[in-house]
């Protein structure tokens, strides 16, 4: 990873969070919140829903100015630019994993029908093994490898089946002996 | 694949048989869901969860509980609204849940005929709390004490019940600080803690009470409290409402009637029988059944929106 | 009744409940816990915290809400934190490299130990050590947290209440992370997502009008995902980076062997001692935690062996015995201290209490808090039978560890072998299992990565995660407590600074800033 040492770092993070933090105050706060800071409730005073939220982001916006202001030394951070690649990455990575996990038994079972005469539905199916492991043992197994590979700069085929080998094994330490504990995506469809 | 194809086809076949199977005893074509409108732990969740439980094992129906909680049973309301009718939806709320807490936010879009009340299954035995170490035997000796300058903190746990404390509090010229906490248990632990002087408790109290620690100032009731008769009547202080209230299973709007009729049964048979768990519990903590059904529950809950709406009105 | 019935009561409700081969469920639970926790310990990149993170669903799945399950899965957490602090010594020992951070003392004396053929040596003096301290640590958790909530309960009403919680805070964002302003972000950010889909008003605050949103994030989700998937993420980067410098990491020849004898074990016990009261001291006060108390205990431990080294035998950080035991004595030592605040206020003082306390919170039966060591005049109080009962199982997984622990260690000593590059993949999928387990929606799974990719911004901007999580929890805590005590003093806009105690305690909250900020400025 990148490493980057500028010591506007913290700075820019500070200025970056009292950004966002005037924005929730601004404009989020006012209007997503149908309470103010202060009610009257049977003739008393009581506190509103926007009093807590408020004082959080105070609390933000004094800590990102003093972060501004202080020009510590911190820590490297990772560079802008190798940030947002390294978040891109784990945001496509996470999305293929979960829409695979969701939608392959789903498509299968599509497929079987298309391909003979049956009428089935992965929903009314979802208890049956294997089935029931389609979608997560291959989104698991893609998840691994994928990770493993960002991590090594490499992947053999041997370590891929060990990772099949291992989502099966997660899938059925689950699966096997908790009768009421539903693998993904077995609960959503 | 072998094996899948096979157990498809087997699956395939079990549901036909199903369909076209006897139509004599309501059955449910599927797993039944069970939304419980209160947190894991508590007493709605308790009971449901219990009740659940057993008519799995007597009908071998599969009852899947999941929690569907917020805005004091609103959210079950609002989400069951939408579910099919049926019967392989059911809910666990509150009477409290239709009548004020429907009535006091219309922004939820709830009405009474977006549900299909089934049963009641035990009512709340709500009275008006102390510890015995301050002194207090009736509600009276509360209002006296308040009365020569003591400042009070009132603990009540829905918007409902802080609403009676406030109309005590007005009826009798009183200057009671009501605290809203989050649940039962929360009342009674800060009554026991000494942050709250007095509170409302629906129930859990029995325990304390029976062991002298706590003691029923009054009923909040329309009638006398089960456990302590002789306590007073809140209605007689002043405040022309009272907090009766009961634990409801409900289901979807327009239920099958032959769904509704085998569900109640089902559920009220579960419930009578202080040999299960579920009867056991309300035995325990509410002093047995409060069974209240079909057209009786629903005209039980329209006159519970209407007592809401004057109660709303009156503590203005 | 009394103390001492419920002391009797709780130590009898661990062999209650139903029995498996002849062993009461409880201590099953808690014996495996503690085998678990020696064998997550042992693996490096793996720590206490992540096993009981990702337990905690699987165990809610199989046991439920109700009060029945409370022992059993608590006792199953508790077990992995013991066994955790001492199996991080195996690879701290035979491989140097540290298995968690506050083992990192360890790897000075023990791995020079190891390359001179004492890794059996060193790996009793740390098991000694360790449950030594532990031991320590629990006898004065067991001693204290019950007059300390008596003592919290007679004397704070809900304004004290509320400002302690905001002392707490603030403490905690003072003495964690790289600065004190970093730490207050973190706070505030933990505080603002907790008021998320939350509020006492009937539409769901600040949830954009999403259904989704609306009961807030899932808890599991937040937490797990801040701080588990966030630290799995930000390894997989340090390996990437590490690939790219310096190739394949290589592996190490080992030779177990050593004695240690009575003789040792007792001379042993002038370094353990200290450093099992600094670690103590250092776990009861919420946040920092037991690499600081690793860091002093070694420290401490130096001092005194520079003073009383005899001729011949090596000196701290040459492979020195003693280093061993005063690192291993004072970071154990944390972990049974660290539940005094949890039980007694409910407030977490470190990762593993985060997950105590969401155990305790989401199954019925003990709510952390002053009210647990409430004496009743009459009848009992199940809160303080069932404190008294997880008192009762921690003593027992002691007594456990005592005898086979030390044996378990060695046995674990394989798992240094597993390279990272499957096992924190596998970490990663395990959690997400888990946590679909307990909240069954793909939707939970989005929290969850997403809040992973949050604790990654995190840890890459060095903000630091714990005050972050502490503030999520007790967020909902300090705004009930507020509104309470708001309306309790009838509406008195400054009824946190009421009464004298309160006035104090928001006092050293500001005090605690302002040195803090000066000391870091010095530096």
């Amino acid at each position: 990873m990148a490493k980057f040492t500028s010591l506007k770092s913290d700075m820019f993070l500070g200025a970056f969070l009292l950004a966002l933090a005037l924005g929730a105050l601004f404009v989020w706060i006012p209007l997503d919140i149908d309470t103010g800071l202060v009610e009257r409730v049977r003739r008393r005073n009581v506190i509103g829903d926007t009093l807590a939220p408020t004082a959080a982001i105070i609390l933000i916006i004094l800590a990102s100015g003093s972060l501004i202001l202080s020009r510590s030394h911190s820590q490297p951070v990772a560079s802008f630019s190798s940030g947002l690649r390294i978040f891109g990455y784990f945001i496509s990575v996470f999305t293929v994993t979960l829409m695979v996990m969701r939608y392959l038994g789903p498509l299968f079972i599509s497929l079987v029908n298309e391909t003979s005469a049956a009428e089935l539905n992965y929903r009314n199916l979802r208890n049956i093994w294997p089935l029931k492991y389609l979608g997560y043992v291959v989104g698991g197994t893609f998840l691994l490898s994928v990770l493993s590979h960002f991590m090594d700069n490499g992947l053999s085929r041997r370590r891929v089946a060990l990772f099949f080998l291992i989502t099966f094994m997660i899938a059925l330490f689950f699966d096997l002996p908790f009768e009421d504990i539903l693998l993904p995506p077995n609960g959503d469809v | 694949m072998k094996s899948f194809v096979l157990s498809a086809a087997i699956a395939a076949v079990t549901m036909l048989g199903t369909a076209t199977g006897a139509l004599a005893e309501w059955k449910p074509n599927g797993p039944i869901k069970l939304m419980i409108a209160f947190a894991a732990g508590g007493g709605a969740d308790t009971i449901a969860r219990a009740v659940g439980d057993e008519l799995q094992k007597r009908h071998g129906w599969e009852i899947q509980p999941q929690q569907v909680t917020g805005g004091g049973g609103l959210k079950l309301a609002a989400a069951m609204k939408s579910e099919p009718s049926d019967g392989t939806t059911i809910g666990m709320a509150i009477t409290e849940s239709y009548g004020y807490n429907m009535v006091a936010n219309p922004g939820a879009g709830i009405t009474l005929a977006d549900v299909t009340p089934l049963t009641t299954v035990a009512g709340f035995q709500m009275g008006v709390v102390a510890k015995t170490s301050k002194g207090w035997k009736t509600i009276d000796d509360v209002i006296a004490a308040a009365k020569a300058g003591e400042t009070l903190r009132f603990g009540t746990m829905t918007p409902k019940l802080s609403d009676l404390a406030f109309l005590l509090s007005d009826a009798n010229n009183l200057n009671l600080n009501i605290v809203e906490v989050k649940g039962g248990k929360a009342v009674m632990n800060g009554v026991n803690a000494g942050d709250l002087d007095l509170g409302f408790m629906a129930g859990i109290q029995a325990k304390g009470v029976a062991s002298g620690d706590l003691v029923n100032l009054a009923s909040a009731l329309t009638v006398p409290l089960a456990q302590t008769p002789e306590a007073p009547l809140m209605m007689d202080r002043g405040v022309p409402f009272g907090a009766d209230g009961y634990f409801l299973f409900a289901a979807p709007p327009g239920l099958d009637p032959a769904a509704r009729k085998a569900l109640t049964d089902a559920i009220i048979e579960v419930v009578s029988d202080p040999s299960t768990k579920a009867g056991g519990i309300i035995k325990k903590a509410f002093g047995g059944t409060s069974i209240i059904k079909g057209s009786d529950v629903e005209a039980l809950l329209e006159a519970d929106v209407k007592a809401a709406k004057e109660l709303i009105k009156a503590a203005q | 009744m009394g103390m001492a019935e419920h002391i009797l009561l709780g130590i009898q409700a661990i062999f209650a409940g139903p029995a498996v081969l002849g062993i009461p469920l409880n201590i099953l639970m808690v014996i495996g816990g503690l085998f678990f926790g020696i064998f997550i310990g042992a693996t490096p990149g793996l720590a206490g915290p992540m096993a009981m993170a990702i337990a905690l669903p699987i165990l809610i799945s199989i046991f439920g809400y109700e009060a029945s399950a409370l022992l059993p899965i608590v006792g199953f957490l508790l077990g992995i934190m013991k066994g955790a602090t001492l199996g991080g010594a195996v690879p701290a020992i035979l491989f140097n490299t540290p298995g968690t951070p506050d083992a990192l003392m360890t790897t000075y004396d023990g791995y020079p130990m190891t390359q001179k053929g004492e890794a059996r040596k060193a790996l009793k003096a740390a098991h000694f050590a360790s449950v030594s301290g532990d031991t320590i640590s629990d006898i004065v958790l067991i001693l204290c947290a019950p007059f300390l909530a008596v003592f919290v309960e007679a004397y704070l009403d809900l304004p004290e209440k509320s400002a302690l919680i905001i002392l707490s805070l603030t403490f905690i964002a003072a003495v964690m992370g790289t600065s004190i302003s970093k730490g207050l972000v973190a706070i505030g950010l933990g505080l603002f997502v907790a008021f998320i889909g939350s509020g006492e008003d009937f539409y769901p605050r600040l949830s954009l009008g999403v259904d989704a949103i609306a009961g807030g994030f899932p808890i599991a989700a937040v937490v797990l995902g801040s701080l588990i998937i966030g630290e799995v993420l930000f390894a997989m980067l340090e390996a990437r980076s590490q690939t790219q410098q310096q190739g394949k990491i290589k592996q190490i020849v080992l030779k177990v062997a050593g004695k240690l004898t009575l003789k040792d074990r007792l001379s042993l016990l002038a370094y353990i001692l200290p450093s099992a009261f600094i670690g103590t001291v250092i776990g009861a006060l919420p946040g920092i935690g037991s690499t600081l108390a690793a860091t002093l205990g070694y420290s401490n431990g130096k001092r005194r062996h520079h003073l009383r080294r005899k001729e011949g035998e090596p000196a701290f950080g040459q492979g020195a015995v003693q280093g061993v035991a005063s690192t291993e004595a004072a970071n154990s030592a944390v972990s049974g201290a660290n539940l005094i605040p949890v039980l007694s206020l409910g407030i977490p003082g470190n990762a593993a209490a985060i997950f105590l306390i969401l155990a305790m919170e989401t199954v019925d039966g003990l709510n952390p808090g002053p009210s647990v060591f409430r004496v009743p005049s009459e009848g009992i109080n199940s809160e303080m039978v069932m404190a008294f009962g997880l008192f009762s199982l921690m003593i027992l997984a002691n007594l456990v560890n005592w005898l086979v622990g030390g044996q378990v260690m060695q046995l674990m000593s394989i798992m240094a072998r597993v390279p990272r590059q499957i096992l924190m993949p596998t970490v990663l999928l395990v959690t997400i299992t888990s946590v679909y387990a307990q909240e069954t929606s793909l939707y939970a799974l989005i929290c969850l990565l997403g809040f992973g990719l949050f604790g990654l911004f995190m840890r890459l901007t060095s903000i630091p995660i714990l005050p972050f999580v502490i503030a999520y929890i007790l967020g909902n805590i300090l705004e009930r407590t507020a509104r309470q005590a708001f309306s309790s003093t009838g509406a008195d806009p400054y009824f946190l600074f009421s009464s004298p105690t309160s006035i104090l305690l928001m006092l050293s909250a500001v005090l605690i800033i302002c040195i803090f900020t000066w000391k870091r400025h010095k530096k």
